[in-house]
């Protein structure tokens, strides 16, 4: 209940502040545009449905049984030792025998009224959908929060500065250092083995790295970029077993007993999530940074950085306050794609931490063949995209006021 | 000037060079210069000759992969030998600058409030209200219309001219004794550009200002500045006052250039001359005189070395073997038109100029 709330005070926000910024007509544009695609998708959703069991060989077997020739989403989801009468009631609730637009305002109707059906058709004592998403979303939501918090509090700073550092004349080694480097340590780990090799590079490579880290220049860049290469390149579940390993059965300090909500004490919650979302963070970080740093180089070559500097003005300040801001613009944009994340969960992520999200339910739903709740799911991410999408396009007028000025008035 | 004051600028030996992938760019090559308080000087050159990397050099604003070399004087401070904490309010409130191109120098996504305030605020330590304050009477100095509702509003809804003035407003925020100008006009109408000129003047003389202009048109050069600086190829070619510019030229390219653009004095359909060939490939200088290639003056002595800017009399400094108005230089261009080839090949056949 206090989730739809929330939604609906989003919404509301939302509107006034669309309402404010851009006007009345661009407001209904956005709402119309965005209810249109909303009943487009769900429509579609509801459509596919119908594709479960259109084979002859299926309809045939169903039609001897003495069912409906279109009963096949219902016997995948109620599976094997579902009585005939279950089968029926659920043709009948779902509609399968009514043309695509009564079954899909049927199933409109039901939402709207706040009936999204059963969990999962198969279990006996049918929970519905509604309790399920109530009880996973916020785990999810918090999940997503704090991996999101982590990401940018780590993409933000070093991209500032790698694109800082790009932008400065390179210093220290020299270039011919780095084959003569690449051939010493083929040689020493052709005599010596690869241990000792990987030894040395790790102990030249580190201060080397941290080195240039602190003096700063284009090598600084490069250390940034490698390492955020090195983070692309490493798979969630290496990343995730690891440090699972690491932290919960070797030191403890992530709780495997399963999420606490907040009401357990900040530590206890924090304790319970902490692990993934620095997992999932880490995954979406080396993304935001990359995007970050190609849009402030990009910014760092206008004519106001040099007027800011002609000015007088701290590095710091025209960072800051004249380059981050209209650099956010293809951040956002992929940060308001990953709220799809909300619904999807972090599917890898959840299953490697054990982590009861909506990841870890639609992984279910969909290899239980429970196509209805896949079907609300799908309508649900199609919601908060568009949302977030509008969300996204707000912060746009935000970042440039130049976009205020193009919406239509 | 009395030989009491320090100079405003003091600019000995300056050269600046590019590493690029082909090869180093020599963009400015050994420039000297002094400048009066409340002096103006134009710095007239085509594009390439250097003067915007000379102006830029001059606020500390090389790209990161040019170096300088020569000292800069400001206001007798060399700006190599400032402390880290002198440093920090110098460019901006010592020296400021005014760009080109109004349409990108100011920051789409701040108000001009924000960008007028924000070096007083940082560099004079004034409080909100106090630079809003004297922001408005900058706007309203460089006459801007309605100046608090300007103070609100964001680059893009205002005209180029508008843009410009706000960037002129800008440049004063900290009352520099030096004031760089950039083209400041080459990107707006001609209308607005005299209206800009006209209160760069007015500006300098209110706030005893000395004023770099650096433009390509003579025109602009001309009656805007006590003296005006030739620059082609990174060299200073020719350096005098205004009237001493004009009416007794001495180089060749001066002179060339002068040839080459309209004036309203011209009867019509007068024949414009313009100057032959291209200017040198910096990556691969000449080893003589930079403007030999192109020069009707030309002799073997171009070609082979160097001429320096030397002063001749009263203040006219010039780079030339042969300069215009001199005996030497009137037989180099008479040995050249008897051969009908400059020592540098140049065919002096003014036949061959009508098919340019």
């Amino acid at each position: 209940m206090i989730v739809v709330l929330i939604i609906l005070l989003v919404i509301a926000v939302l509107a006034a502040w669309i309402v404010r910024t851009a006007g009345w007509r661009f407001a209904l544009q956005r709402l119309g545009s965005a209810l249109l695609i909303l009943v487009l998708v769900t429509f579609i959703t509801s459509f596919l449905l119908r594709l479960v069991g259109v084979e002859e060989s299926q309809r045939e077997v169903l039609r001897e049984l003495g069912l409906s020739e279109n009963a096949q989403p219902c016997v995948s989801a109620l599976g094997t030792g579902a009585t005939f009468d279950e089968v029926n009631r659920c043709v009948d609730e779902r509609g399968l025998d009514d043309d695509p637009f009564t079954q899909y305002a049927k199933w409109a109707g039901d939402v709207l009224r706040g009936d999204l059906g059963p969990a999962f058709y198969k279990s006996g004592d049918a929970e519905p959908l509604t309790g399920t998403i109530a009880q996973r979303m916020p785990r999810t939501a918090w999940l997503f929060l704090y991996s999101q918090f982590i990401a940018l509090a780590v993409a933000v700073p070093l991209g500032i500065w790698s694109a800082y550092q790009a932008g400065r004349p390179p210093r220290g080694i020299p270039k011919i250092a780095w084959p003569i480097g690449v051939a010493a340590m083929l040689i020493v780990s052709w005599a010596f083995g690869w241990t000792l090799a990987a030894v040395i590079l790790l102990a030249l490579l580190v201060p080397t790295a941290i080195y240039h880290g602190l003096r700063g220049g284009r090598g600084g860049d490069t250390a940034v970029n490698m390492l955020a290469f090195v983070l692309l390149s490493v798979p969630a579940f290496v990343l995730g077993e690891t440090l699972r390993y690491v932290f919960s059965i070797q030191r403890g300090w992530y709780s495997l007993s399963g999420y606490a909500p907040w009401g357990d004490g900040v530590g206890t919650h924090l304790k319970s999530i902490w692990l993934p979302a620095l997992v999932l963070g880490l995954a979406a970080a080396p993304v935001y940074l990359r995007l970050l740093r190609a849009d402030m180089i990009q910014n760092l070559q206008q004519d106001f950085v040099a007027v800011a500097k002609a000015k007088g003005m701290s590095n710091t300040h025209i960072l800051l306050r004249h380059v981050l801001r209209p650099s956010t613009v293809t951040l956002l944009t992929v940060a308001g794609l990953n709220i799809a994340q909300l619904v999807n969960g972090a599917i890898v992520v959840e299953f490697i931490f054990d982590f009861d999200g909506m990841g870890s339910y639609l992984l279910e739903a969909v290899a239980r063949r429970e196509f209805f709740a896949v079907q609300t799911l799908v309508a649900l991410v199609a919601v908060l995209f568009i949302l977030a999408n509008t969300i996204v396009d707000m912060l746009y007028t935000v970042v440039d006021p130049r976009v205020r000025a193009q919406a239509p008035t | 000037m009395a030989a009491t004051t320090t100079p405003m600028l003091e600019v000995d030996d300056l050269r600046v060079r590019f590493a690029t992938p082909a090869g180093t760019i020599t963009a400015v090559d050994g420039v000297s210069l002094t400048l009066g308080e409340r002096e103006s000087i134009a710095i007239v050159g085509e594009s390439g000759s250097g003067k915007s990397v000379f102006a830029r050099t001059l606020i500390n604003l090389l790209a990161g992969n040019g170096t300088r070399t020569g000292t800069i004087k400001i206001g007798g401070r060399d700006i190599d030998e400032l402390s880290t904490a002198e440093r920090k309010h110098f460019f901006g409130v010592q020296a400021a600058m005014v760009f080109q191109d109004p349409m990108t120098s100011l920051n789409p996504v701040k108000r001009i409030g924000a960008q007028l305030t924000e070096a007083m605020r940082y560099h004079l330590k004034m409080g909100k209200e106090e630079a809003n304050d004297r922001a408005v009477g900058l706007l309203r100095q460089v006459h801007i219309p309605s100046p608090e509702k300007r103070m609100r509003q964001y680059p893009h809804e205002l005209s180029g001219g508008m843009r410009q003035r706000v960037v002129i407003a800008m440049a004063l925020a900290c009352e520099p004794r030096l004031l760089i100008a950039d083209e400041p006009t080459t990107a707006l109408d001609v209308t607005v550009q005299k209206a800009i000129l006209d209160l760069l003047d007015d500006l300098r003389a209110e706030r005893n200002m000395s004023l770099i202009l650096i433009t390509h048109d003579l025109g602009v050069a001309e009656g805007r500045a006590d003296r005006i600086g030739v620059m082609y190829a990174g060299r200073l070619m020719e350096l005098a006052t205004a009237k001493d510019l004009f009416a007794d030229m001495r180089h060749p390219y001066t002179q060339a250039l002068l040839r080459s653009i309209p004036s309203t004095d011209m009867a019509s359909h007068t024949r414009l001359h313009p100057i032959p060939g291209r200017p040198p490939d910096l990556l691969n200088p000449p080893q003589g005189c930079a403007f030999a290639a192109r020069c009707r003056h030309a002799q073997p002595e171009c070609v082979d070395i160097k001429p320096n800017l030397l002063e001749s009399s009263g203040d006219h400094w010039y780079a030339c073997h042969f300069p215009v108005g001199t005996s030497e230089g009137r037989a180099a261009l008479e040995r050249n038109e008897t051969a009908g080839v400059t020592a540098a090949g140049l065919p002096l056949d003014e036949a061959a100029e009508e098919f340019v």
